[in-house]
């Protein structure tokens, strides 16, 4: 009797990276933040092959602890890890990742018993905790072909422990940080060369280019690099040496399985428009407690501070494979406006801001301004310190 | 609805030069001028882009509809210039794979082949804009009066080999051969960056033009009808030729959709009508 013929192997579709989902909106494939509402504004996560660029605020630490949120997300999803700084040791500032939520408890042994824990209800004991539930891009990965890639354990986007930090990592976490210290080499060295050099070789030996022939598990991994305090002193800018970078940056994570979140050192007094025109999606936060910029009215408004930590600005989102940014929480039209950010123990958030109604509009002012503008005019102008309104400028509509 | 691109009467126009002030991203504007010409004016299209690649194009395009992906049109109707794959990457750095998907989720959908367009990656080395002057003549040569579309020359002010007037020079060798052979030139330009060559390219580029279009954003901030504003001016090109008429801008607004862009007049949006 002949053998059977062997089945005609059919080809394998690659698998999507792990920790990571297609966008509904344009195909592409994300990656997120560890904050859940950054997730939201980047459209559902960071695309890969997109730069983002935080601008830093002054003296406190708000745009490196978000780049941190995003370091910690990709180590829990086994993504591998680049950071590059000058101004601080890259390892410390893995180590200083927060740590994802309830991942110390296992180890530490209860206080109480058995008996002793507390139950809300008999009837709900069987029904799975909320948060623990599979991510929903698993669906979506179904929905397009793809096989679910991330096991239910470790969601898409994950809730960390501000109060606990990662420590010394585990062998197998610290093949994947890739630690860059800049400007401890030769005096001549452009950090910005060094900078590229490394991301590069990274990309390279890593086998993260697009062209670069995938694993024999079918299965690739993804690149999160961060760069910290770009443009601070200790860069020694040269010319357009930070325009060339962010360029060539861009060209090479086009075409790789890596993304890259930059922050902008507060010291650096450049012009920002450029920059915002070679990143990807560019935000500048600016805490209440330090700002030079914000007025006087908002930076001590009493309900402000007491419910936020500063302001958001969205200076550019991306348009990348679409007409119009893919974010749910922004507008085409309302780049430029600000959001508010809240940092909690276990929630960094960006949101839009209100004002109660007592404080959102001043009843003196409102009168004085319509004398000014006279009785015909009334109500022609943006009202003062609301949610996405410019004060003393006309209406366009 | 206002409709832009036959306002505009693109095989008359020589050069149109987009200048969009700081606080507004004006990206919306060349892929509707790709799938305009490519679609309606049944004209051959050269894109050089240096921000996105070619999948980004023909992703919007399809997204805009027509009958024809940007992939599947003949090399002598489509010409994609990537000048950002290759932007001052060395010698020895692989180049691109060539089968890369067009669609980005094709590696994950079920698609099995997916589709090439007409791609060259232009090398940053340091004759690279006599090289582009080169392909964009050689391809206009064979296919007749084309769309030339330059998103944008900004990236190439920062290049070590190039200098600012290196690239006015090129607008106006890419200007007369526009002339030559009737085909119409697309630039664009942000506004006041903050620097120096920056700045200069940005007001050089519409003293060339027949006509500019300005993209600003709205003065007073956010709104849910209305994206920003446009101006379509006269350039000083168009005023040399015929210094008689001088008709007044157009001020439009417009709201940018996933599916297309309206443009329509002061307080004509949609939802205010």
């Amino acid at each position: 009797m002949p053998a059977p013929a062997p089945a005609a192997t059919a080809p394998v579709r690659p698998s999507l990276p792990a920790g990571t989902r297609l966008s509904a909106h344009n195909g592409q494939v994300l990656v997120s933040t560890g904050i859940a509402s950054l997730d939201d504004l980047l459209g559902g996560g960071q695309p890969l092959g997109t730069v983002l660029v935080l601008d830093e605020d002054i003296g406190t630490g708000y745009a490196t602890l978000a780049m941190q949120y995003s370091l910690a997300q990709a180590l829990s999803h086994g993504h591998h890890v680049m950071v590059a700084s000058a101004d601080d040791d890259p390892a410390a500032l893995v180590a200083g990742c927060p740590q994802p939520a309830g991942a110390g408890s296992a180890a530490q042994p209860s206080d109480k018993g058995g008996d002793e824990a507390m139950k809300i209800a008999w009837r709900y004991q069987h029904l799975p905790k909320f948060g623990d539930a599979p991510d929903a891009g698993r669906s979506l990965r179904k929905a397009m072909g793809g096989r679910a890639a991330t096991s239910a354990a470790t969601a898409y986007c994950g809730v960390f422990d501000l109060t606990k930090r990662m420590g010394a990592m585990s062998a197998e976490d610290e093949e994947r940080v890739h630690a860059m210290r800049l400007g401890e080499g030769d005096e001549d060295e452009d950090p910005f060369e060094a900078a590229y050099a490394a991301v590069y070789r990274t990309l390279s030996n890593g086998g993260f280019f697009a062209s670069a022939p995938p694993p024999p598990s079918g299965q690739r991994s993804v690149l999160r690099i961060a760069i910290h305090a770009m443009c601070s002193p200790l860069w020694g800018q040269r010319g357009h040496n930070h325009h060339r970078f962010l360029i060539r940056l861009k060209a090479l994570l086009r075409h790789a399985y890596a993304s890259a979140i930059i922050t902008i050192s507060s010291a650096w007094r450049g012009p920002r428009a450029l920059l915002d025109a070679h990143a990807d999606f560019s935000l500048a936060f600016d805490a209440f407690a330090s700002s030079a910029t914000l007025p006087a009215s908002i930076r001590t408004n009493p309900y402000l501070t007491r419910e936020y930590a500063g302001l958001v600005a969205v200076r550019k989102l991306a348009r990348v494979n679409a007409l119009v940014p893919a974010s749910v929480k922004v507008a085409a039209g309302m780049v430029g406006q600000s959001l508010a950010f809240h940092v909690r123990r276990k929630r960094f958030a960006i949101e839009a801001w209100h004002l109660p109604p007592e404080l959102g509009g001043d009843q003196d002012d409102e009168d004085g301004r319509s004398k000014e503008q006279g009785p015909g005019k009334k109500g022609t102008r943006a009202a003062a310190g609301g949610c996405g309104t410019v004060s003393g400028r006309n209406v366009d509509f | 609805m206002f409709d832009l691109i036959q306002h505009l009467q693109l095989p008359n126009l020589r050069h149109i030069a987009v200048v969009h002030e700081t606080g507004v991203d004006a990206a919306f504007v060349l892929p509707t001028f790709v799938h305009a010409a490519a679609h309606s004016l049944q004209r051959p299209v050269i894109v050089v882009s240096t921000h996105q690649l070619f999948l980004h194009y023909a992703h919007v395009c399809r997204k805009l509809g027509g009958p024809l992906h940007l992939a599947h049109l003949p090399p002598d109707r489509f010409l994609f210039i990537d000048a950002l794959s290759r932007y001052y990457v060395d010698p020895t750095t692989p180049a691109p794979a060539a089968n890369l998907p067009v669609a980005p989720s094709a590696p994950y959908s079920k698609t099995t082949e997916p589709a090439k367009g007409n791609i060259v990656y232009l090398h940053h080395y340091a004759d690279v804009l006599a090289t582009l002057a080169n392909l964009i003549a050689a391809h206009v040569q064979q296919a007749g009066p084309s769309l030339i579309l330059l998103d944008d020359l900004m990236p190439f002010v920062f290049s070590e080999a190039v200098t600012p007037n290196d690239i006015v020079l090129f607008v106006r060798r890419i200007l007369a051969l526009a002339e030559e052979t009737n085909s119409t030139l697309l630039s664009t330009a942000q506004n006041n960056v903050g620097d120096l060559d920056g700045d200069m390219l940005a007001r050089a580029l519409p003293s060339l033009a027949d006509t500019v279009l300005v993209i600003k954003a709205l003065q007073s901030g956010y709104s849910r009808d209305v994206d920003g504003q446009l101006l379509v001016v006269r350039g000083k090109r168009a005023m040399a030729r015929n210094p008689t008429t001088l008709p007044e801008p157009v001020h439009l607004q417009f709201k940018v959709g996933d599916k297309g862009i309206s443009y329509f007049g002061h307080g004509l949006a949609a939802a205010l009508v």
